[in-house]
């Protein structure tokens, strides 16, 4: 595919590796662009009828009623139809004798499918499309929080850390859209991660008093690393500028300066990042995520229109819960070290079992242990 | 071509490689032997192959979705340079037929590039200087259904077997734009940069000389003087060419209409840049 009128301009994004990433564009100019060189009815919700359509192709491009009639009559979406319109076929499977080459390899997939006795559907694709069907052409209630037409959304992956050691092969990851009009404070508050929901502390002895606090409530500094930039939450009084530390470790080396930026005061319009390629978001001390904008484009009609819904979650990988290892059935909410009624070492139990295994009828513990509160990765499921 | 990389969509797109190209190249390849750039004549080849059929039996939605993109972005990779008009005809006509005959719902769009966008623009000033009322009329239309998603088209490709593009579909100036990219000049000034240091740590500057001082310059010069060249001689043949499938066209246009005001490129500009990639 050529690439033409691109390094006459830095803001249309290029290749600098072919397939992997482009080079360092500004978001807010690449906008422009686009909205300089679109009519505005072209990337505008309304859609006109189709008279409408017809009359206005009629004036732009001077064609008489009789040619534009033929016209209308040959390139109808029916001229496309090898079928007559009272025998449809069936769409659901691939026709007998089928001439092209995609239906023959799909008609062999469908084929040893039908040769199964069961066949299972997997739970991601499950939930994938139920997911993305949640928002599209979602309109809000109130004209306020209207997405204009115009506006840029993009989209992240943000990845999972790696918290299991599969991860680094499969790469789990979640999709969140964001409008370029919003601030990266709110995409930071949009990830779900289950280190923002872990709670600390030793409770073999007051099992009922788990606090309620979690981590995302102790520690709020996190920050978004993008092309040199530090953008730090400074939102609250507690937040600190923890990326310092990297700032100033990389003076002593030979590392171009970073600067920083607080994240509530910048928008995706203000950055100047690259499509593809891997940037950081920390958040907890040290828990870091690998984040990728996979892609940036002008809203469109059948996009979700309404603003409250934005940072969208698109995709999510679901990461299969870990179970109670008495019951099996429940999600495991206690883990326990040094525990001689324990099978194993750390070992896990949902609060039923939990309970009924360590505790007597009055609540004292009946062996030594320690138990600590457990949040499951797929509590966000 | 991009989107939002999925592993469903990557999993598609890996399982129909081979057979997407084929089947449409078969189509391509039909429609270019009719010299022709009529949209009739690409629906009796549509029809006569079933194209529509080629959607048939995905019984999951995200699958018939994954693929729709897959087929999509394989359309369009035709309606771009380096192919010849009349392919990049038949990649618009492709769109439309890819677009308005897939079974996912909502439909996926079709998703054009910022950086291709004067190229498009182009494409279709030269359809209107000549008058082929039938592709105006087509890529119209899928603008006015909201058929198209303006963006900057990404997509990382991983490792796939490689497919040879068809040579008959490509237009001649493209060879020499292949062959001399700006890639393959840097790579060049590089090793004649690291020839000419070693030279000197050697001491025989003025012993050796077996590479042009200024070779890489010499080469861009022959290149875009070939192109030049190419490009007077090839308009006079396209003209040619133009004017025997005009006899076929619709009407005749007088106005250039004020559609392309927006156009906000120079032409020259883009020849030389697309050259240089």
């Amino acid at each position: 595919m050529a690439e033409g009128g691109g390094r006459s301009n830095p803001n249309v994004p290029v290749y600098e590796y072919v397939d992997i990433n482009t080079q360092v564009f500004h978001v807010g100019s690449f906008r422009q662009l686009w909205l300089d060189s679109l009519p505005p009815d072209v990337y505008s919700f309304e859609e006109l009828d189709e008279e409408a359509q017809d009359a206005k192709f009629s004036e732009e491009f001077g064609v008489p009623a009789e040619t534009l009639a033929e016209l209308r009559a040959i390139c109808s979406v029916d001229s496309l139809k090898s079928y007559p319109d009272d025998e449809p076929p069936d769409t659901s499977v691939v026709p007998p004798d089928p001439q092209l080459a995609c239906l023959r390899l799909r008609k062999r997939k469908q084929d040893y499918k039908n040769s199964l006795a069961k066949d299972y559907t997997g739970r991601h694709d499950a939930y994938t499309n139920e997911m993305e069907l949640q928002s599209v052409g979602r309109k809000p209630a109130d004209a306020d929080n209207a997405v204009p037409e115009g506006e840029i959304v993009l989209t992240f992956n943000i990845v999972y850390p790696v918290i299991f050691y599969r991860f680094k092969y499969v790469r789990p990851h979640q999709t969140l859209q964001v409008l370029g009009s919003q601030k990266l404070a709110e995409l930071r508050d949009a990830i779900c991660c289950v280190s923002d929901l872990q709670v600390f502390g030793e409770f073999s002895s007051v099992p009922d008093a788990v606090p309620q606090f979690v981590s995302k409530d102790h520690y709020k500094s996190a920050f978004f690393y993008f092309e040199g930039v530090f953008y730090n939450d400074m939102r609250y009084p507690e937040c600190r500028d923890i990326s310092q530390t990297t700032r100033e470790w990389a003076k002593t080396r030979d590392f171009p300066a970073f600067t920083v930026a607080k994240m509530e005061e910048t928008t995706f319009y203000d950055l100047k990042v690259k499509i593809g390629y891997p940037y950081l978001y920390c958040h907890q001390g040290d828990c870091e995520h690998v984040v990728i904008l996979t892609d940036i484009r002008l809203i469109h009609r059948d996009d979700c229109r309404d603003r409250k819904l934005y940072p969208l979650l698109t995709y999510k990988h679901r990461v299969v819960t870990r179970k109670c290892s008495v019951c099996h059935l429940y999600i495991s909410r206690w883990i326990t070290t040094n525990d001689s009624l324990a099978p194993m070492d750390p070992c896990l139990f949902c609060d039923q079992c939990f309970r009924l295994l360590h505790y007597d009828k009055e609540g004292n513990k009946i062996a030594p242990f320690k138990a600590y509160s457990y949040v499951d990765p797929g509590a966000f499921n | 071509m991009e989107y939002v990389l999925s592993f469903r969509f990557f999993k598609v797109a890996t399982f129909y490689f081979g057979d997407s190209f084929r089947d449409c190249e078969e189509l391509l390849g039909r429609f270019q032997q009719t010299e022709s750039v009529r949209f009739e004549t690409f629906c009796e080849i549509w029809r006569d192959m079933d194209f529509s059929s080629v959607h048939y039996g995905v019984p999951m939605a995200c699958e018939k979705r994954a693929f729709t993109r897959m087929a999509l972005a394989k359309a369009y990779s035709y309606f771009l340079p380096p192919y010849t008009f009349q392919i990049r005809t038949g990649g618009l006509y492709l769109l439309y037929g890819v677009y308005h005959t897939q079974l996912a719902w909502p439909k996926e769009k079709i998703w054009v590039a910022l950086k291709d966008w004067c190229i498009i623009l182009q494409f279709l000033q030269n359809a209107l200087e000549a008058g082929h009322l039938d592709v105006l009329y087509i890529y119209r239309k899928l603008v006015s259904e909201k058929a198209i998603i303006f963006t900057l088209t990404f997509q990382v490709k991983r490792k796939r077997p490689e497919h040879k593009e068809c040579e008959e579909f490509q237009d001649f100036p493209a060879r020499v734009e292949n062959m001399v990219s700006s890639d393959a000049l840097n790579e060049i000034s590089h090793i004649q940069g690291h020839y000419e240091r070693l030279k000197e740590t050697l001491s025989l500057t003025s012993v050796f000389g077996a590479a042009q001082q200024n070779l890489v310059c010499c080469i861009k010069a022959c290149a875009v003087g070939f192109k030049e060249w190419q490009e007077r001689n090839s308009y006079s043949q396209r003209a040619d060419l133009l004017a025997a499938i005009k006899s076929k066209s619709y009407g005749i246009v007088t106005e250039v209409c004020d559609y392309f005001q927006y156009l906000n490129f120079n032409i020259e500009q883009i020849e030389v840049s697309m050259f240089f990639n």
